[in-house]
């Protein structure tokens, strides 16, 4: 975390507002304090010397500052919400760009969850914090200062109180302070875990139904709450404490007063009008102690949210694009993808590289399929074609250009990707498919669906393409899902296309009949084809056969049939064994 | 509260998946009465803690309230007028000495109350939370289906939390705030019931002012709550689907309907915020203008001989404060209380959803289950007109292979979901063992059964934990061997910790085959007399597979097996294989029965291999 970052920017759009918030509070401190003042004259001159013209005047007056105070107090709300929404809402949006620039590296270290909570929660405690502070961090210090010297002002003996109460309260006010903030952090961690647990249950409800495991998964839930209200209780317990003990010095300050007042009444320094007022003033002092050290809790909760949005903030994507990258589209030269000595470790992986020594020349037009067991790298392999992650070392190059001197942009617009899972989000079948691309026709959008044969059954809905899908196309089938996948990529008209295991959930026969349509449809595209089948993959111009991270043999089926053990394994593992081919 | 369920539910309606917007247009009249009625009740489980709290309560405010007397009675032994020059020190050492003994007791009880008063809204809270966590584990399948896991995620989180910090800030204010009104009414009563009058007058003007207040307050409040569930399921739904997103381009896009979503949460939360912040402004006026009338009636009613002096105006300014202080604290909370009104509303809304009913009286015990599946006539759709199983009839012998083939969305998953009943069929009967499935216990019925998905699903824990999700009293031994079985042992044992590794958020750190694996130990070590495996090894090469499926064919050994797959090597050693298409068996038997057939299967077998 080398660069600093200023929460404080977001703020400096409402500049005006942020001021205006503390001033047109300070309006209504300044009101609030005059009113007991104000009292002491109508007890003192109004009745004790029997002037009902100074009630009514002075309570005229009393009247008038109380409206102006009305108008302060509502002002400053004003100006303090607009800011702290404000605030917030420029905050959650920058923190959604900054990890819309996330590569998987950093995804993975944050994590889904966390990263919502962050975005959401972490937000909102900041900008419950910020209109606290601009409606009470004025406020509660003027309200204390105000007091004493308005105290002070009806007679200086009254201080005495304050010199003994004041220091006494500081300190309790520090020290809960203290022994308060490292739970409020500790509290959040639970928070966290809660978080994780009920994450779980809802993608795996499926799973914990069929092994009956409802009960387990509410024991380890209500684990991890025991140990949240545990925590809580603590803190909650000691803020119990607060109270009463700023209680105990309100009342004995109280007390004081009036003996010290009649003290002084009896000496004729003062009259009882004042001892009322200076009752009323010790009360406001404590009372804005109190709301500081509420505000200092609040600051140390706030605190653990601020460091989680830091984070956030100050994570820089492992993959950028360079200054002068590439961004526009240059006529292709030599081969379409050619990998140079990639070797490929993953960011957060312990342990060997999953890829080494990688070297590929694929040429335009050409259908290249790779096959190998599960972990021997396939999946890493393709996802560096698009610079998902970077490679360690060596080089991948894009119609001969460095992925790395490409705009990321300008790279994935060449790359249609389809994903081993396949990934649907809300909104129409028709939205899904036009993410391939966003101007595209009806027309055209038909056109993908029917190359990736998903035409038939979309047209079977009651809502054809309109048909909503709920998150992730849950109402959809494994094969539909991967099709709708498919009909994205090829919308995207891209000169590469990339299928990563994703025809799996396919039956066969609708397999063969998407493989023809993209022959015929698709004719110069670049096809990577990752595939378990033997014969997804027997047509391809190449097959490469990759084992324990490596290339172990590359060549046309007929070639690799000779040469490659691993290859003739797999072939007869599928096809070659138990003679089925008896018609 | 009921009739709200009834509602809410049925609007669910025909192919519409209820997206993360669904419960926006639930805009009608709410019922925050009753929202806050069961919010109450739940406090009244602790009863005890509740009676002992409202009894602490009580006394400390009391207490407080009945230290006026002594403040009044103070304040009059040091006033010096006309009628005497001296004040009267005695009864000023009495006074105070009683007050202070009158404010230790109270301060005692406060302190009771707040530690018990933060025990008892943890409490709750702990119970609210595990009350919803149990209702989703509760809640049918189609639920999940039909909802998105964002907005769930917000309720559990943020809607509770919004309860949690309300409840313990305002539960033990609440109820003093209602004890020291009332004390304090009837103390002003007793000094002078005419002043006690016109210190009222304010109360109808600060009621109006609220509830004016309220009413939009709640408004923007409950518009604010949604916009961030929406933005919640917009995140999520994003972030995990990164690597599409980022393959299509779509960040602008993404952030694009982000901005739109966080415009409407920004503008409904600045006018929550200002509306509810006027309250604190208006009350304060309200109260300025009590003090005014306090002064004016008070000094008024000196001059007469009504009972009032010095000492009674000076505890009438702290009674009438300790009488609207409360309802100025309430109104200072008013902001939490109503976000945590709109919080339990959401809350609520999951606890009043329909659970998975269980009507089975049939006690089954899973290992003496044979494992005879039969459909018969079996009609089922997932959206009403859009049958996906039609008049199904199928007969399954104990320890029979089923082999489930078909093109994509003709049925075959379904056979599954309706087979472990995470939807029940509309008509037709189900039976295990000759018994409707539908009279058996769930949980009999489900733990004869082992399923094994497409798409994995790990937990977080280490790798004996998610294996152990099959059976919970395994040892390590059997643990170790069930991954052998499903091949999974010499991968695991490769990683650093072996079985001790510890597993990031869904599995990240293992390959999608290594998941796959995991999840077949899991059903080995479960040992179900049915087994399904829906697709599940697509996403395992074939040479991992062979290995597998070695270890596959001992487990299905002696268990009813279906087999939902499209990898020939996977379907051929089935005892029957059934050809599914539009929600029907066009044919079925053995392998080499089907092919001489030359029907669909023999159509679908040759398609396979086309490229030849």
């Amino acid at each position: 975390m080398n660069k600093k970052i200023k929460l404080s920017g977001y703020i400096k759009p409402y500049a005006v507002a942020a001021i205006l918030a503390p001033l047109t509070m300070m309006v209504e401190v300044v009101m609030d304090l005059l009113q007991p003042a104000l009292m002491a004259d109508v007890i003192n001159i109004g009745i004790l010397e029997n002037r009902m013209d100074v009630i009514l005047w002075t309570s005229l007056k009393m009247l008038i500052f109380a409206v102006i105070g009305m108008v302060g107090g509502m002002s400053c709300t004003y100006f303090s919400s607009k800011v702290s929404q404000n605030f917030g809402a420029d905050l959650r949006s920058d923190l959604f760009k900054k990890v819309q620039t996330f590569s998987f590296a950093e995804t993975d270290k944050f994590s889904t969850g966390s990263l919502v909570t962050r975005l959401t929660n972490d937000v909102t405690q900041l900008q419950n914090l910020l209109m606290m502070s601009l409606r009470m961090l004025i406020r509660t210090p003027l309200m204390c200062i105000g007091g004493i010297v308005m105290a002070l002002s009806m007679d200086i003996k009254f201080g005495l109180i304050l010199v003994v109460s004041m220091p006494i309260m500081l300190t309790i006010v520090v020290l809960i302070t203290k022994f308060g903030s490292p739970l409020f952090s500790k509290m959040q961690k639970f928070v966290d875990k809660l978080n994780a647990v009920t994450q779980e249950n809802l993608t795996g409800v499926r799973v914990v139904k069929a092994y009956v495991r409802e009960e387990n998964e509410i024991e380890k839930f209500s684990s991890v709450n025991d140990d949240l209200t545990k925590t809580t209780l603590k803190v909650m317990r000691m803020m119990a404490l607060l109270s009463p003990l700023m209680m105990l010095f309100m009342n004995g300050s109280v007390v004081a007063v009036i003996y010290i007042g009649g003290l002084q009444v009896e000496a004729k320094a003062i009259q009882v009008g004042q001892v009322t007022s200076v009752v009323t003033y010790m009360t406001q002092i404590l009372m804005s102690m109190m709301m500081m050290s509420m505000l200092f809790m609040m600051l140390s909760r706030a605190k653990a949210s601020y460091d989680r949005v830091k984070e956030v903030m100050a994570t820089e994507p492992s993959v950028k694009d360079k200054e002068d990258c590439v961004s526009s589209f240059l006529p292709a030269k030599g081969s379409s993808v050619v990998f140079e000595n990639v070797s490929f470790k993953y960011p957060l992986a312990m342990g060997d590289p999953v890829l080494r020594d990688i070297n590929i020349d694929i040429k335009p037009g050409q259908t290249v399929a790779i096959l190998g067991s599960t972990g021997s790298g396939k999946s890493s392999l393709v996802n560096l074609i698009p610079r998902f992650y970077d490679v360690s070392s060596g080089r991948i190059l894009v119609d001969g250009i460095d992925v790395k001197d490409y705009k990321s942009g300008t790279l994935r617009e060449k790359i249609g990707m389809v994903l081993q899972k396949a990934v649907l989000f809300s909104g129409s079948i028709a939205e899904n498919i036009r993410w391939g691309n966003p101007s595209a026709s009806d027309d055209e959008v038909y056109a993908a669906a029917k190359t990736a044969q998903a035409d038939d059954f979309v047209k079977a809905f009651p809502d054809g393409y309109d048909t909503e899908l709920g998150q992730g196309g849950l109402t959809l089938s494994g094969g539909q899902k991967q099709r709708l996948c498919i009909a994205r990529a090829l919308l995207k008209k891209p000169q590469i296309l990339i299928m990563d295991d994703s025809t799996s959930a396919l039956d066969m026969g609708t397999e063969a009949r998407l493989k023809k349509a993209l022959k015929t449809d698709m004719k110069d595209m670049t096809v990577i084809l990752i595939a378990q089948r033997i014969s997804s993959v027997m047509a391809a111009d190449k097959i490469i056969v990759m084992d324990g991270g490596k290339i172990s043999a590359e060549g046309t089926h007929e070639e690799l049939m000779q040469s490659s053990d691993i290859y003739k394994d797999i072939y007869s593992s599928q096809i070659g064994q138990g003679g089925a081919f008896d018609d | 509260m009921t009739k709200r369920t009834a509602s809410h539910t049925s609007p669910g309606g025909p192919g519409r998946p209820g997206g993360p917007g669904a419960h926006m247009f639930g805009e009608k009249a709410k019922n925050r009465k009753g929202t806050i009625l069961r919010l109450i009740s739940y406090l009244g489980k602790n009863k005890l803690v509740l009676i002992m709290l409202v009894v602490f309560v009580a006394v400390s405010s009391l207490s407080m309230v009945y230290g006026s007397t002594f403040q009044k009675s103070a304040i009059d032994a040091i006033t010096i007028d006309s009628g005497r020059l001296h004040i009267d020190t005695e009864a000023l050492f009495r006074s105070l000495l009683l007050l202070c003994v009158v404010y230790l007791f109270s301060i005692l009880f406060n302190f009771l109350q707040g530690f018990l008063g933060a025990s008892l809204s943890q409490k709750t809270v702990r119970s609210m939370r595990n009350d919803l966590f149990k209702k989703m584990s509760g809640l049918p399948v189609r639920y999940f289906d039909t909802h998105a896991h964002g907005d769930l995620m917000s309720r559990v989180t943020n809607d509770i939390d919004n309860v949690s910090t309300t409840l313990s800030q305002s539960i033990t204010s609440l109820f003093s705030s209602a004890m020291t009104v009332t004390a304090s009414f009837v103390m002003m009563l007793v000094y002078s019931p005419l002043m006690t009058l016109i210190t009222l007058l304010g109360i109808p003007l600060s009621l109006l002012a609220t509830r004016v207040v309220a009413k939009k307050t709640r408004f923007y409040f409950k518009k604010q709550q949604s916009s961030l569930g929406k933005l919640n399921g917009h995140i999520e739904e994003m972030v995990a689907g990164q690597k599409t997103v980022k393959a299509f381009n779509r960040e602008q896009i993404s952030i694009n309907s982000f901005e739109a979503i966080n415009e409407a949460l920004r503008d409904s939360s600045i006018k929550a915020q200002i509306f509810s912040g006027m309250v604190g402004p208006i009350m304060n006026v309200v109260n300025n203008i009590t003090f005014v009338l306090v002064a004016i009636s008070g000094g008024l009613l000196a001059f007469g001989d009504f009972g009032v002096t010095v000492g009674t105006i000076s505890a009438f300014i702290t009674l009438s404060r300790q009488f609207t202080r409360p309802i100025n604290e309430i109104a200072n909370q008013y902001n939490a209380i109503q976000s945590a009104v709109a919080g339990a509303e959401r809350v609520f809304e999951v606890m009043d959803e329909e659970s998975e009913t269980d009507n089975g009286k049939i006690i089954m015990n899973p290992e003496e289950v044979t494992g005879h599946v039969e459909f018969e006539h079996v009609n089922f759709s997932y959206v009403p007109d859009k049958p996906v199983l039609k008049d199904f009839t199928l007969d399954v012998l104990p320890g029979q292979k089923i082999a489930l083939v078909g093109p994509t969305g003709a049925g075959k998953t379904t056979v599954v979901n309706l087979i472990t009943r995470f939807y029940d069929i509309n008509d037709g009967i189900i039976k295990l063992d000759g018994k409707n499935i539908n009279d058996i216990r769930k949980h009999d019925l489900r733990r004869s059964i082992g399923i094994v998905l497409q798409d994995t699903v790990l937990f977080s824990g280490d790798i004996y934990d998610n294996i152990r999700f099959g059976r919970l009293d395994a040892t390590e031994e059997e643990v170790e061997h069930a991954a052998m079985t499903a091949n999974a042992h010499s991968f695991i044992s490769r990683l650093p910790e072996g079985y001790k590794t510890v597993l990031s958020e869904e599995g990240s750190n293992l390959s999608q085959g290594q998941r796959q694996l995991l999840s077949i130990a899991r059903a080995v070590l479960a040992d179900p007399k049915i087994l399904i495996l829906d697709e599940a090894t697509s996403s395992i090469d074939t040479r991992t597979e062979m290995n597998v499926q070695k270890a596959m064919i001992s487990l299905m050994k002696g268990r009813t097996s279906f087999i939902i797959a499209h990898r020939l090597s996977t379907i051929r050693d089935a005892d029957k294989i059934l050809v599914i298409n539009d929600g029907r068996i066009v044919e079925s038997g053995n392998h080499e029965d089907l092919l001489k057939q030359k029907g669909a299967y023999y159509t679908l077998y040759k398609t396979q291999f086309a490229n030849e």
